[in-house]
């Protein structure tokens, strides 16, 4: 799996390893017990300060996407129904808000997602 | 003469190596050429092409000119401006071959834009989770016996403990280089995960091959010492078979680095590959604000470098740069240090012989014998110290004496041999040969 980290962006690079972490486990790309680097190997890798990666794996860890195995460092974890955190709520709330204020109707938007979904797959 | 002769061949073969390391750029390795990356069909561009051979042709001529100019000035007869000249000499052969790789680089950069062969923004960063692997070091055990063996021969002779310590001090070190100055960093050239693990296992290896090598060679150089040291001339040609031989592994253990990565990624560059070419300024220095680490590895080979853009980076050039600037001095510095006046001054208490910071005193109480020596003694060799033509001074040894304290000028005899109760020896002269016999005189020897 490829991680791009952009130094430019206005996206905080913890955030940026978090987003790209789930998105290659929704895609398939990484599967539950595949392995990802320890803390200290992506920073190292990256250049990124120890600190930053931290974040980004305890935030990943606390909802639910990884998880620490004392044998194989950290894995990704087994799919389960997670609950949706708040802050994801708010921003799709916000999306819909967006598309409703921009005249796209109920039908409209579900066949939008029904469309990224399977881009995305 | 023979020290010029000395000195040319200890340096000769330095613009064959540039050459041949610089040469090697012109190969395609990791889709980099000259420090430039570029696409697979860059390979069998006319104008790329064109543009490495012009680089080959002018690096050769540069190496060959520089080559030629270490021998034309042999006939200098004052070996101080020689000497000077020998070290802007090695200044030049570090810079110059680089001009036509930075124009070289340049012109690429330029050709590899109009062409539009993508480049990545200095301010992104790709790495591959799959391909990060654990680093197991060599294990500092490996690195012990080396430190011992060099540190061994100071058991036999105590008086050298000194130089033996400093080797055994480099040896240790080679495994601080080993273990701090590299970067564990992928090899990733573009999204083959087996690939980047294999170049990243390649580097690795033989990085620690290196520094292994590196650590025994310092052994073998105390050795060296131990066995030569009352042979100044075998010293001197084993020392120097020593470093022609570690010198060779080196090269060769470098160049067959980059001829695997060259063979390994012979079909990279299509559609997807890694272009830091934003983060080198010249293909040579890295300078990436956005990497908190010091260290990076080299981009083909398996050197290390520096991140320009840390401080710590900035101190190191800018020291490297003074360095290089301030080598030519040295010979200015010689002069000075082979021109001291040396004074010998004898009174009823003290004999003494000093030149420059350094002084000898003998108290006349503890002298038990004093001789004059018309010539140097048999087999005069320097141990630790001063040797230069107008100018000995520091621990020598000779056939009859091993342990001698020398202050004098090899050029003028004679000279007064010192014994004393402890069971030393001393050696004392001047620039002039009438200055010393006045002290003679003084001591009532003739």
């Amino acid at each position: 799996m490829l991680l791009t980290i952009d130094f430019t962006s206005d996206i905080p690079i913890y955030l940026q390893i978090r987003n790209q972490i789930v998105t290659a486990i929704a895609e398939g790309r990484l599967q539950p017990g595949d392995r990802l680097p320890s803390i200290r190997a992506l920073a190292e890798e990256s250049g990124i300060n120890m600190m930053t990666v931290s974040k980004s794996y305890q935030i990943l860890k606390k909802e639910g996407w990884l998880q620490s195995d004392r044998r194989s460092g950290t894995v990704v974890a087994e799919k389960k129904r997670i609950s949706i955190p708040e802050k994801t709520l708010d921003a799709l709330r916000m999306s819909i808000y967006e598309l409703r204020a921009s005249g796209f109707g109920k039908d409209d938007i579900l066949k939008l997602c029904a469309k990224m979904y399977e881009e995305e797959s | 003469m023979i020290t010029r002769l000395i000195l040319a061949a200890s340096v000769i073969w330095l613009p064959a190596v540039m050459y041949v390391m610089l040469a090697n750029e012109t190969k395609f390795k990791k889709n980099i050429a000259v420090g430039v990356t570029l696409p697979l069909e860059a390979r069998e561009d006319a104008v790329v092409l064109e543009e490495l051979t012009s680089f080959r042709k002018n690096c050769r001529n540069i190496c060959i000119l520089l080559t030629l100019l270490i021998f034309l000035s042999l006939p200098v007869s004052d070996f101080y401006v020689y000497f000077t000249i020998w070290l802007i000499w090695i200044d030049a052969v570090c810079i110059l071959p680089y001009i036509p790789y930075v124009r070289t680089n340049a012109h690429l950069r330029k050709y590899k834009a109009e062409k539009g062969w993508g480049s990545t923004s200095q301010h992104m960063v790709t790495v591959n989770l799959s391909a990060i692997r654990k680093f197991h070091y060599v294990r500092l055990w490996v690195f012990v016996p080396a430190v011992i063996l060099s540190l061994l021969p100071a058991a036999a002779d105590p008086s050298l403990f000194a130089m033996y310590l400093l080797i055994a001090v480099c040896s240790a070190l080679c495994w601080a280089g080993y273990r701090f100055l590299y970067r564990e960093r992928q090899e990733m050239v573009d999204g083959n995960t087996e690939l980047t693990v294999v170049l990243g296992q390649i580097r690795r290896y033989n990085w620690g091959k290196i520094w292994v090598i590196s650590a025994y060679a310092m052994a073998l150089y105390s050795l060296t010492i131990f066995l030569t040291v009352h042979l100044p001339a075998a010293g001197v040609i084993c020392g120097t078979v020593v470093t022609a031989i570690f010198c060779w592994i080196i090269l060769r253990i470098e160049l067959k680095v980059r001829s695997q990565q060259e063979k390994l990624t012979r079909d990279s560059g299509g559609e997807w590959f890694v272009d830091d070419d934003s983060k080198w300024i010249w293909g040579l220095f890295y300078y990436n604000p956005d990497d908190t680490r010091l260290m990076i590895n080299a981009r083909v080979g398996m050197n290390s470098t520096f991140n320009l853009a840390r401080p710590a980076g900035k101190l190191i050039m800018g020291f490297c740069v003074i360095l290089l600037a301030v080598l030519p001095f040295t010979g200015v510095l010689l002069r000075q240090a082979g021109e001291q006046e040396i004074v010998l001054t004898a009174d009823p208490q003290v004999i003494t012989a000093e030149a420059g910071m350094t002084d000898y005193s003998v108290d006349r109480s503890s002298i038990t014998e004093m001789l004059v020596l018309d010539e140097l003694p048999a087999g005069f060799h320097r141990k630790v110290g001063t040797g230069m033509e107008n100018l000995c001074k520091g621990k020598f040894g000779s056939d009859d004496y091993p342990d001698l304290t020398v202050m004098l000028d090899p050029t003028a005899a004679p000279y007064l041999l010192i014994q004393t109760a402890d069971g030393k020896y001393y050696l004392f002269g001047t620039h002039s040969s009438e200055a010393t016999e006045d002290i003679l005189n003084q001591l009532g020897l003739e």
